[in-house]
């Protein structure tokens, strides 16, 4: 599994878990759409490398590599 | 502010509530709703804008007032904001009743996340009506959506498809709300997992079986339109405690140390029932690993099954504009300089485009202070209107075309999705003094205003963002800076070019501009390592779609910003333009006008007698030269046209004649030089009598008294007085000054203008006597405490309520107060050092 901040441009995978799964941040991710079981595909990075774009079930969302970490994925090849 | 009503009692007085995602249209449609009507208030106890409207349609038998609540993803509050949206949905917000329906606004490009907040809405109880809105925009991706089948997964909900920015859909949508408040249908509401379900009834059970003495000594009511807790059973019985709806007893389980769990254990004060909510809270994280999964997961899960059952999948091939526009907006090279260069557009159509119209309001002024001044009699009452009110008001309302353009700037931004990549691309810039890409919003605003500001920092979740981007907003040059800087770059910074193509005023105008910023960052950086370290940073946002922003969202944000603007002018700034009137005004000595009086008499009769000794030379040669008398018509025209002692001499040079009519020239011209002389006596002995009344009035007093602690800052009593005056409001330093140099009289009648008038402004006493009060080292150092003071009323009024603590407000006043004496005593002496 490869936290999501470590994905590359392009590459889709499915969400599987997180760290911390009762804060505050992981229930906004989710409410976001960033459930286990639905596919993230990520976009791409800000100008300064951070923070970075990632579409999930039809919109974008936007967060921090830090944020992103918390998320394990499993990347489709 | 809506009072509580019992719904029995006034049947005909409705409150339907907006709700939606943020960026979901909900503005839009509810403009379309109400028109013009709209009215900008604040929530009971906070200053959370609240805009409400009536609903406007011609059946309208009810009496229905609409409220846009803030976007919101979800009735889990993650940021202050989000806490008063939720909470007045569910009719958590002492003074705000709870909605008799709700109108839902679904975003029918992005289903999922409206349907999570949807299905939350459901949960509170009262009628819903969703409307699926932007049908346009899933149309062309080909999202083909069942309305009948949607209903029918809503467990019956009405569902009407609109476009908001097209109107397509409104009468209908007005039709089905005023059905709805009357009908009172509520759809069913779903249930959560078992261990969930047993929790609410135990809270509800518990709630309901209180007796009145354990209820204790708390006297605390709210009057509630109706208690729809639980399943609808008998509660609401209980002594001085609300009733719950099922919603905010969800935000009670799953919200932990969340706003509605501490009100709700301060309201039934007792130790079992915080038992009965940990162990309930043990038994659903046993089941469903962690708690949120039980709330979140299950709805996002349904959310999907409802979109998948009512939508046809999204053509995955099919690249939306607002991704084409992201390749080029997010572009790691095009995309910043696509910022700065419109960031430079903005400040230039302010700065530079404005002025026109700023001059043509300005010279509204002028002529209205004229003509008041025409019709009526000398006295304090015209000095009154036409130094006070119009001088000192109209002096602030001539910059209402820069805040219009500001703020319509700021709207179509913020509109058209913009705002958004802005954060994103400015994010890791502002991260290390603490602030995020979210702070750019309340920032760039604050340029305009930092009330609407610091409300907009609502947006930032995280707390310690929040507060820091609440302390430094007030640093960003504000709209009501401009006028000082203008006038004073205008005045006492000279036109001239530097490497070419930038100009020394456009150079130090940025430069104040840029001054402000990097204070604000490097405060920051000492607030983020200091008071406020130990705070988590996050920065988590959706990126909405473009869209083209709409003339009435747009026009309705101008009007109410410029309304507020308004206000201010007509109240505090008045208010404090009449005690400054009042103060320079009074005392008036009878000596003095006395003095006046008789030198005014005198320079009368002295012009007389001089004037009559060369008419009647002119009538003689009148009689005796009858043949000259159209010439002489014709000559005495052109001369009285004359308006200054150079063009006599000029004419005098430029003609001559034979000896009688060389007669007629020196004698008209003699005339006329004579009449331009009384005409600049008479100024000079109002000005004089002007000035001495002036520095024997209150004002003067009081301002001799203070200079000394400004005098180190290089200010004279005048410009000390009016920084003073301007504290509760900085604008009133322009109206202050000019009332002060219209008291003082016109320096010169042709140039009424107060940036002349201060040009020509000289020490009247004291050891620099004859020297000119305002240098470009004096400009710059007012300038400067401008910049960096604090001085607004509103500002701090708001950082208290958007804080909830005085100590920053207080905190804030302190430091930017200090800052600004430092910074302008450093400037001001090592210019007057160099010599500048």
């Amino acid at each position: 599994m490869t936290p999501l901040d470590k994905m590359l441009p392009g590459q889709k995978g499915k969400v599987v878990e997180f760290e911390d799964s009762d804060s505050p941040i992981i229930r906004r991710l989710m409410e976001l759409g960033m459930v286990p079981g639905r596919y993230v595909k990520y976009i791409r990075k800000a100008p300064l490398r951070d923070p970075l774009v990632v579409q999930i079930e039809g919109s974008y969302l936007s967060l921090r590599n830090a944020e992103a970490s918390l998320v394990k994925v499993e990347v489709e090849n | 502010m809506s009072k509580a009503i019992d719904r029995g009692a006034a049947i005909s007085n409705k409150l339907v509530a907006v709700c939606g995602n943020p960026n979901c249209g909900k503005t839009t449609i509810f403009n379309a709703l109400t028109g013009l009507s709209q009215k900008v208030g604040n929530y009971p106890g906070v200053t959370v804008e609240r805009v409400s409207g009536k609903l406007s349609s011609p059946d309208n038998k009810n009496n229905i007032t609409i409220v846009d609540i803030p976007g919101t993803y979800s009735l889990a509050a993650f940021s202050p904001d989000e806490y008063i949206a939720a909470a007045s949905l569910y009719g958590a917000i002492e003074g705000e009743r709870l909605p008799d329906a709700i109108v839902c606004v679904l975003e029918a490009t992005s289903l999922d996340r409206s349907l999570y907040l949807l299905q939350q809405v459901i949960q509170i109880g009262v009628p819903v009506l969703v409307v699926l809105n932007m049908i346009d925009l899933s149309d062309k991706k080909g999202i083909k959506i069942d309305f009948d089948k949607f209903s029918k997964q809503l467990g019956g909900v009405s569902v009407i498809p609109v476009v908001g920015n097209q109107g397509r859909g409104i009468p209908q949508l007005k039709q089905t709300i005023s059905e709805l408040v009357e009908s009172d249908t509520v759809s069913n509401v779903p249930k959560f997992g078992d261990e969930v379900e047993d929790l609410i009834n135990k809270l509800n059970h518990n709630s309901s079986s209180r007796t009145e003495t354990e209820t204790g000594s708390r006297t605390r009511t709210r009057t509630r339109a109706r208690g729809r807790a639980g399943t609808g059973t008998g509660t609401g019985t209980n002594e001085g405690i609300r009733t719950r709806t099922r919603a905010e007893l969800l935000r009670v389980i799953f919200d932990v140390d969340g706003p509605a769990e501490r009100e709700f254990l301060q309201d039934y004060r007792s130790d079992s029932i915080k038992d009965i909510i940990e162990s309930g809270r043990k038994k659903i994280k046993d089941k469903y690993g962690y708690l949120t999964k039980a709330e979140v997961g299950t709805l996002t899960d349904r959310a999907t099954e409802i979109r998948k059952s009512v939508a046809k999948k999204e053509n995955e091939g099919y690249r939306s504009k607002s991704e084409i526009f992201d390749m080029l907006i997010l572009n790691p090279i095009i995309g910043p300089i696509l910022f700065i260069v419109m960031m430079i557009f903005i400040f230039q159509s302010i700065f530079s485009w404005a002025v026109p119209f700023i001059n043509f309001v300005d010279s509204l002024f002028i002529n209205l202070s004229g003509y008041v001044e025409s019709i009526m009699t000398p006295g304090p009452l015209q000095s009154l209107l036409v130094n006070g009110v119009i001088g000192g008001v109209g002096s602030v309302l001539i910059f209402i075309p820069q805040i219009i353009i500001l703020f319509l700037f700021i709207s179509i931004l913020e509109d058209s999705g913009y705002m958004s990549r802005a954060a994103f691309l400015v994010d890791r810039m502002f991260r290390w003094c603490g602030l995020s890409g979210k702070s750019f919003i309340p920032l760039l605003s604050s340029y305009a205003c930092a009330v609407p500001g610091i409300m907009a920092t609502r947006t930032i979740e995280d707390r310690k963002q929040r507060i820091i981007t609440i302390l430094v907003a007030p640093l960003m040059s504000c709209s009501a800076r401009l006028p000082i800087y203008t006038i004073m770059i205008a005045g006492f910074v000279p036109y001239k070019p530097i490497f070419g193509i930038i100009n020394l005023q456009g150079l130090v105008l940025s430069g104040i501009y840029v001054l402000g910023l990097i204070v604000a960052v490097v405060v920051a950086f000492i607030l983020k390592k200091t008071m406020l370290k130990a705070e988590r940073s996050t920065f988590m946002m959706e990126m909405p779609s473009y869209k083209v922003p709409t003339f009435k969202a747009t026009f309705m944000l101008v009007i109410n910003r410029v309304k507020m603007f308004i206000i201010r002018a007509g109240t505090v700034i008045l208010a404090i333009t009449i005690i400054i009137w009042a103060l320079g005004y009074f005392p008036r000595s009878e000596s003095i006008n006395n003095k006046y009086e008789n030198l005014t008499t005198l320079e009368n009769i002295n012009f007389e007698n001089k004037y009559e000794k060369l008419n009647t030379i002119n009538e003689a040669i009148i009689t005796n030269y009858p043949n000259l008398n159209q010439w002489f018509t014709q000559t005495n025209n052109d001369i009285s046209a004359l308006d200054s002692d150079d063009a006599v001499i000029q004419y005098r040079n430029e003609n001559s004649a034979d000896s009688i009519r060389n007669l007629v020239y020196n004698t008209l011209l003699d005339k006329r030089s004579l009449v331009l002389q009384h005409n600049s006596n008479m100024a000079q002995i109002e000005n004089n009598k002007a000035s001495e009344n002036l520095s024997n009035s209150y004002f003067s007093r009081l301002g001799k008294f203070v200079q000394p602690l400004f005098e180190p800052l290089g200010w004279d009593w005048k410009i000390s007085m009016a920084v003073l005056a301007s504290f509760p409001a900085r604008e009133v330093i322009i109206a202050t000054l000019g009332t002060i140099y219209n008291l003082g009289g016109d320096a010169d009648e042709d140039s009424a203008s107060l940036i002349s008038k201060m040009q020509q402004a000289r020490y009247e006493e004291g050891e620099k006597k004859g020297e000119l009060i305002f240098t470009p080292a004096v400009a710059m150092s007012i300038m400067i405490f401008f910049a960096l003071s604090c001085q607004c009323a509103a500002t701090l009024v708001t950082i208290r309520s958007e804080t909830g603590k005085t100590s920053y407000a207080v905190g804030a006043f302190i430091y930017m107060t200090v800052l600004a004496y430092l910074f302008s005593f450093i400037v001001f002496q090592s210019m007057k050092y160099l010599g500048v």
